[in-house]
């Protein structure tokens, strides 16, 4: 038996493991049926057999009669325990289990379990007759139960707390039925993106996607510390235990096969600004013409405080005598552009450009009848950026421009490293990107193969209140991106801060540790009440996913990640460099 | 003479019935006080709290009938259930074996006469059968329930003969000893005292009892079909000053067989092992002779009887004629 019996294509599973999900179900107790505990068919409790036990998450069967003479003899019961509890039988009084602990009062535990139904087969919703034999559903039954017998195409998304694999099916990822990840947790377990990279892996090497995988690309911004900076190296810490995991799961433990990696080009040379990751890492930077014929003006007005001020007409107005003069600006291949009969070099002159054609009181037209507080306000503004951003778009930096354009097309995974810019660089950079491959997918005209972004800090970037250029773009990519194959997989420590359009669009929602207070908000209404409570003592590791058709969340949990996550985790002496498409 | 109270609650009794007029015999004449020498307060040896194994049943009447007979002659009716268990109480575990050779649910119906037949009566998925008895002598409802309550004991003691065969724990048998074949570790635990069998200078020893303190062995005579047995008073509880005094003791007995030195060993684990079981006034009506785990296993034995109104409106369902059960159905479809 070395093939795989999910027949999904992933890797086969390693012989012991397979032995285990031979073994189809084991029973655990008996349906109750309590005035307190009544069984319904969403929901009913079991007596737990005192030789056995119930734990939360477990996935359990239950089979019960119905009458003669109904359309079909049995109903099957399917569904996750949420909620275990004991109590001891024949005591009265609180003080009574000192009694019975001392030996002088027969008492005895009894246990039991609630269980949410997933499923009803057929679907005649009675309850499940009390006194039912309920087991533990395992092999075919726990597909069952979970739907994944349903999903033509699925993609392991982690790990049940038993062990086993949870999948999630690709038709709600891939846009046939839905899109888009959404991941909150708080900060500091790093978990968000460990999670979010850890389902991009599992994407490109589950087997799922077939030779589309190939193809299939995708844009990372590293924000914070240098954790995405690694992606192609192993982790030379990685646990046996997580390789076993990863076996489970059907995963190779290996690094991203073809990743590249940009980082802000160091001012005056196009050499990247690095960090410990010193090869394989390519500077980037825009065009002045790239940056006047694409307006990007936009995004360096993407600050919180922009977003309140009036000063999008003028802005639009500036970006598009831009696009005009770079449209005008000879030759056509210059990464230069000419304003004014002046030919501007870089975006100091730039701006200095800008605010002569567009200041009135120096006799700039520009700004047409915007008022004068207005347009000042949008010169001081373009003023300040130029510290933070000036490096990045340039006119003439190295003997190949080109080569220092992100591009998304020349590996399975772009890493773009913003974590060193300055937070207005930031905006900046991570807008013009999904502009860019927005417009690219929206171009091709063909949603394949899929192009997945993960953003975290999506509050930032999409928040509830207010408009931005960026919350634009990811506006678009949550309400379009599904038909175009753009994959939104966003993160943020706060559903309740992001827009609510953004969120409510993607199709997996996933809960890593929240806060207390947090949990309790309307966003994470996809949480059941015992999945909101766990939420407050989630693990690093473990996250509570949420798809379309489990009407119950489950908690899952995820290898370490496979690959370095800084440089004390890489092990040099067994990177094999001719695996990886090195960028420089 | 101060007033005080007796902690039964008032439904149960006083827990005290003995007549109270110091000059009545009460059955003391019957009584060899010197078995253990001196009359005097005795308290055991310290020594393990050995093992103990509490015999104990529930009864109820389930439904009161009357039949008539083709003649014109009318006989009550009786449907009864009773229960029997065990409650073992061993270092730090007590628990009921859970096992219908030691927990015996029986359902009796019982007839003053006539003729009776079992009665079937269907529940659910299952039927409770109420094996026919005709009790000798018992005419009116009163002496059925005696007569229930009667076979209650019975079982009480067969159970309890079978459990004592066991010498490796101390074996305890509700009300005064009934066994015909008892095992060499077994005492009666009289709760509810009727006579005092000790005359009031001997008597006066028991209101200065410590608890876990008892009297010395008294030997009482064979009388009323009772074999000779030998006897202790111990106090269990110290119900407080606002008690009588007699409300914290308890009467026990072995067999009169018994070599009393053997008695004397199982006097002292009495007094080593029944004041830790002794129940609160919280806990139990009858406290602190209706011991915990007893009252444990009576509301277990209790359970299995099974519902009660339910018991009887099947009862009742059963006693329909069949026809009208067609009937009813026939006029639903």
């Amino acid at each position: 038996m070395t093939t795989n019996r999910d027949g999904d294509g992933t890797a086969p599973l390693t012989s012991n493991l397979l032995d285990a999900s031979v073994e189809t179900s084991t029973h655990a107790g008996l349906v109750l049926g309590m005035e307190d505990a009544a069984a319904t068919p969403l929901g009913f409790s079991v007596f737990v057999d005192r030789d056995h036990y119930l734990q939360l998450d477990d996935v359990v069967h239950a089979r019960s009669p119905l009458p003669p003479g109904s359309p079909a003899e049995t109903v099957d019961f399917y569904g996750v325990v949420d909620e275990v509890r004991a109590v001891q039988e024949g005591v009265r009084f609180d003080s009574d289990v000192a009694l019975a602990s001392e030996g002088l009062l027969p008492a005895e535990p009894a246990v039991t379990a609630h269980v949410a139904v997933t499923r009803v087969e057929p679907e005649i919703f009675v309850p499940p007759r009390p006194g039912q034999p309920v087991s533990l559903a395992r092999g075919d039954e726990r597909d069952r139960a979970l739907f994944f017998d349903q999903m033509a195409e699925r993609v392991p998304f982690g790990l049940s707390r038993d062990g086993e694999r949870v999948y999630a099916n690709l038709e709600f990822l891939n846009g046939t039925r839905g899109a888009h990840v959404n991941i909150s947790g708080i900060s500091g377990v790093a978990t968000k993106t460990s999670y979010a990279m850890f389902l991009l892996h599992a994407l490109f090497e589950s087997g799922t996607l077939g030779p589309e995988a190939a193809n299939t690309r995708s844009l990372i911004f590293n924000v914070k510390g240098e954790d995405l900076l690694f992606l192609d190296k192993p982790n030379a810490q990685l646990a046996d235990e997580d390789r076993e995991d990863y076996a489970r799961l059907g995963l190779p433990a290996e690094p991203f096969r073809s990743v590249s990696f940009y980082a802000p080009a160091r001012r005056g040379t196009p050499a990247p600004e690095t960090g410990s990751r010193m090869d394989g890492v390519t500077g980037f930077y825009w065009t002045l013409r790239e940056f006047c014929a694409e307006r990007y003006l936009r995004f360096l007005f993407a600050d919180a405080d922009d977003e309140r001020s009036q000063l999008g007409l003028v802005v639009q107005q500036v970006e598009a005598q831009l696009a005009l003069a770079a449209r005008l600006s000879l030759p056509l291949d210059a990464p230069t552009v000419e304003i004014g009969g002046e030919v501007v070099t870089d975006f100091d002159e730039l701006v200095d450009a800008i605010g002569l054609m567009t200041d009135p009181e120096e006799g700039g037209t520009w700004a047409g009848r915007a008022a004068a507080g207005t347009v000042q306000a949008f010169l001081r503004r373009l003023d300040a950026a130029k510290p933070y951003v000036g490096h990045l778009i340039r006119g003439h930096a190295s003997e190949d421009d080109a080569a220092h354009v992100i591009d998304t097309g020349r590996a399975q995974v772009t890493v773009v490293d913003i974590h060193r810019l300055h937070d207005r660089a930031q905006r900046f950079v991570v807008g013009v990107m999904l502009k860019r491959e927005f417009e690219r997918k929206e171009a091709s005209g063909s949603p394949r193969p899929l192009m997945l972004v993960v953003l975290d800090e999506l509050n930032k970037y999409a928040p509830r209140e207010g408009r931005s250029p960026i919350k634009d773009v990811l506006l678009d990519i949550a309400e379009r991106g599904r038909s175009l194959g753009v994959v939104l997989v966003g993160a943020q420590q706060t559903a309740s801060e992001v827009e609510p359009r953004v969120v409510a669009n993607c199709a997996y929602r996933v809960a890593g540790r929240l806060d207390a207070a947090e949990a309790q908000r309307g966003e994470y209404g996809f949480l059941t009440a015992a999945a909101r409570a766990r939420a407050s003592l989630l693990k690093p590791g473990s996250m509570i996913l949420a798809q379309p058709e489990i009407p119950v969340p489950l908690l899952l949990r995820f290898p370490h990640p496979a690959w370095a996550t800084r440089p004390s985790e890489v092990a040099e002496d067994e990177v094999d460099y001719s695996r990886y498409e090195l960028s420089d | 003479m101060p007033l005080r109270l007796v902690p039964w609650s008032p439904e149960y009794g006083t827990g005290i019935e003995a007549e109270t007029d110091a000059a009545a015999d009460d059955g003391a004449s019957l009584v060899d006080a010197t078995v253990e020498g001196a009359w005097r307060a005795m308290s055991p040896d310290a020594a393990p709290v050995p093992a103990v194994q509490i015999v104990d049943g529930v009864r109820r009447v389930e439904a009161h009938a009357i039949d008539d007979s083709s003649d014109g002659s009318m006989a009550f009716g009786l449907f009864g259930s009773y229960a029997v268990g065990v409650v073992r109480c061993e270092g730090t575990r007590a628990h009921i074996p859970d096992d219908e050779r030691v927990l015996r649910v029986r359902r009796r119906y019982l007839q003053a006469g006539g003729e009776a037949a079992d009665r079937a009566v269907p529940v659910g998925g299952s039927v409770l059968h109420f094996r026919a008895e005709l009790p000798a002598q018992a005419q009116a409802p009163a002496d059925l329930v005696a007569a229930l309550n009667r076979l209650m004991l019975d079982e009480e003691a067969r159970l309890a003969e079978e459990l004592s065969e066991d010498a490796s724990t101390l074996t305890l048998v509700d009300g005064p000893l009934r066994l015909r074949a008892p095992g060499p570790r077994v005492v009666g635990y009289v709760k509810r005292t009727h006579r005092w069998y000790l005359g009031a200078d001997r008597l006066a020893l028991l209101g200065t009892l410590a608890v876990g303190e008892r009297t010395p062995l008294f030997r009482i005579a064979e009388d009323t079909g009772q074999r000779d047995r030998l006897a202790w008073y111990l106090r269990i509880a110290d119900m407080g000053t606002q008690f009588h005094h007699l409300s914290g003791v308890v009467r026990l007995e072995t067999p009169g067989a018994l070599p009393p030195s053997d008695a004397g060993a199982l006097a002292d684990q009495t007094a080593l092992v029944l004041p830790r079981l002794a129940s609160s006034p919280i806990r139990d009506p009858r406290a602190p002779q209706n011991l915990t785990p007893v009252g444990a296993l009576e509301q277990l034995l209790t359970r299995r009887l099974g519902d009660r109104l339910w018991i009887r409106r099947r009862i009742a369902a059963a006693l329909e004629p069949a026809g009208a059960t067609f009937a009813v159905a026939a006029e639903a479809s």
